[in-house]
């Protein structure tokens, strides 16, 4: 390690956001005059986001049934559980009858949700990070672009064009989704600010719109049936469920 | 005395905890299971007044650290630096992969990424971490920098080398 142990503690305690106001104030002079010091502070951060949103999902599952804290239960109390769950499958039978197609799906279906929100905001933390290599085909090579994530795809991909909310296309990347490949789009306006269109193949279903987890990173989500769209960006939820109306107009022009 | 409630309220983040520290969803089901079983039976030991996260996540890691001693002694495998960066070298060739904090996480020695995930992600300072651990302060900051400059290498070591491969 190049910098003294006292630097080494107080970057990480830093990072931790462990340190008193003067003594960070101190040491945000520090990097100032050392970027690579400044480099780390960025990394580790990244790290501790990208941390957060591949784990933070768990905290929203339900806890499974084999995870309690007593140990012990009385037999009243098995045989009451017993004769709650019969009632229950009774009444979930009831239910599914009434809603025969409406939220049959619901568990599969929210998995697969999150799934694909975490899938969005990771790519987004990720890429929009990057300067050199944000993107693997550039916007200004557009339909070669388009051409190309929509064989791999196997479904029309539209770069939506987003100039009333002051974005321009970057360009797109191909990524490993879970069933089969995904597509980032990524935007950035005139103040460097950026935002993502991750696409992904949907299951067959329409979904309407919706909004992930509160995150630092926001994201507005729905399918075509055809796509399932995310759209990721620092925005306040109403500039984003603009732009995803947006997008979600544009792409029912695809044809 | 500890109440099931306060146990209770900490399940989800055990939960979550557990889960990047294996890597493994029944592993860490597991894990927190044993966590809980061990931390009734010895809840007469818990200080009133106490926090009970810290408590919960030292009880954790000795659950851990026997499960990993004892898979060890099955095991005769040996991972050393070199081959968990020549597993390094793998990701980086497979793209969006190497980025994964969960694949790369999975690549760090157990007591750095124990230290590196209950300062990152469960917020802990680093006198419970120390607590939970069973370590001085210094030789957890000595891991998180170990733990912490391993993983960029690992997530952010990617962008040198992908140039690389585009020119052959």
């Amino acid at each position: 390690m190049s910098t003294a142990p006292s630097h080494e503690a107080l970057l990480h305690a830093y990072v931790d956001d462990q340190l008193a106001p003067t003594e960070r104030a101190h040491f945000e002079r520090y990097l100032v005059e050392h970027p690579l010091a400044d480099e780390r502070v960025a990394s580790y951060r990244r790290q501790r986001e990208l941390m957060r949103i591949a784990f933070d999902a768990v905290l929203h599952e339900p806890v499974p049934e084999r995870i309690h804290v007593g140990r012990h239960r009385s037999r009243f109390a098995a045989t009451w559980r017993a004769a709650a769950a019969l009632a229950w499958i009774a009444f979930g039978g009831a239910l599914g009858w009434l809603l025969r197609g409406e939220f049959a799906t619901l568990p599969a279906q929210r998995a697969a949700e999150t799934e694909l929100v975490q899938r969005a905001r990771m790519a987004h933390v990720i890429y929009t990070a990057e300067n050199r290599r944000a993107v693997e085909v550039a916007a200004s090579q557009e339909q070669d672009m388009i051409r190309w994530l929509s064989k791999r795809m196997n479904a029309a991909v539209r770069v939506p064009n987003l100039t009333e909310f002051g974005f321009q296309a970057l360009g797109g990347r191909l990524l490993p989704g879970d069933h089969g490949p995904a597509c980032q789009i990524m935007y950035q306006n005139a103040a460097g600010k950026r935002l993502t269109i991750y696409l992904a193949r949907a299951d067959g279903a329409a979904r309407p719109v919706r909004f992930g987890d509160e995150d630092k990173v926001h994201v507005v989500f729905w399918s075509d049936g055809t796509l399932a769209f995310a759209v990721s960006g620092e925005l306040s939820n109403d500039e984003l469920a603009r732009i995803a109306a947006a997008v979600a107009r544009d792409s029912r022009t695809r044809g | 005395m500890l109440s099931n409630a306060a146990v209770g309220d900490q399940i989800p983040s055990l939960r979550r905890y557990a889960r990047a520290l294996t890597g493994n969803r029944e592993a860490a089901d597991d894990l927190v299971q044993d966590t809980l079983e061990r931390a009734l039976a010895r809840s007469a030991l818990f200080r009133p007044g106490g926090n009970p996260r810290p408590w919960l996540f030292t009880i954790m890691h000795n659950v851990f650290v026997n499960q990993v001693r004892s898979a060890a002694s099955r095991r005769t495998v040996h991972l050393d630096l070199d081959s968990m960066d020549a597993a390094g070298q793998d990701l980086a060739h497979q793209g969006l992969a190497v980025r994964d904090i969960e694949r790369a996480l999975a690549l760090l020695p157990a007591e750095q990424r124990e230290v590196v995930l209950l300062v990152g992600l469960e917020a802990l300072s680093y006198a419970d971490t120390a607590k939970v651990v069973g370590v001085p302060v210094g030789t957890v900051m000595s891991r998180l920098s170990r733990g912490r400059e391993r993983l960029r290498g690992l997530i952010d070591g990617a962008q040198e080398t992908a140039p690389l491969k585009a020119i052959k």
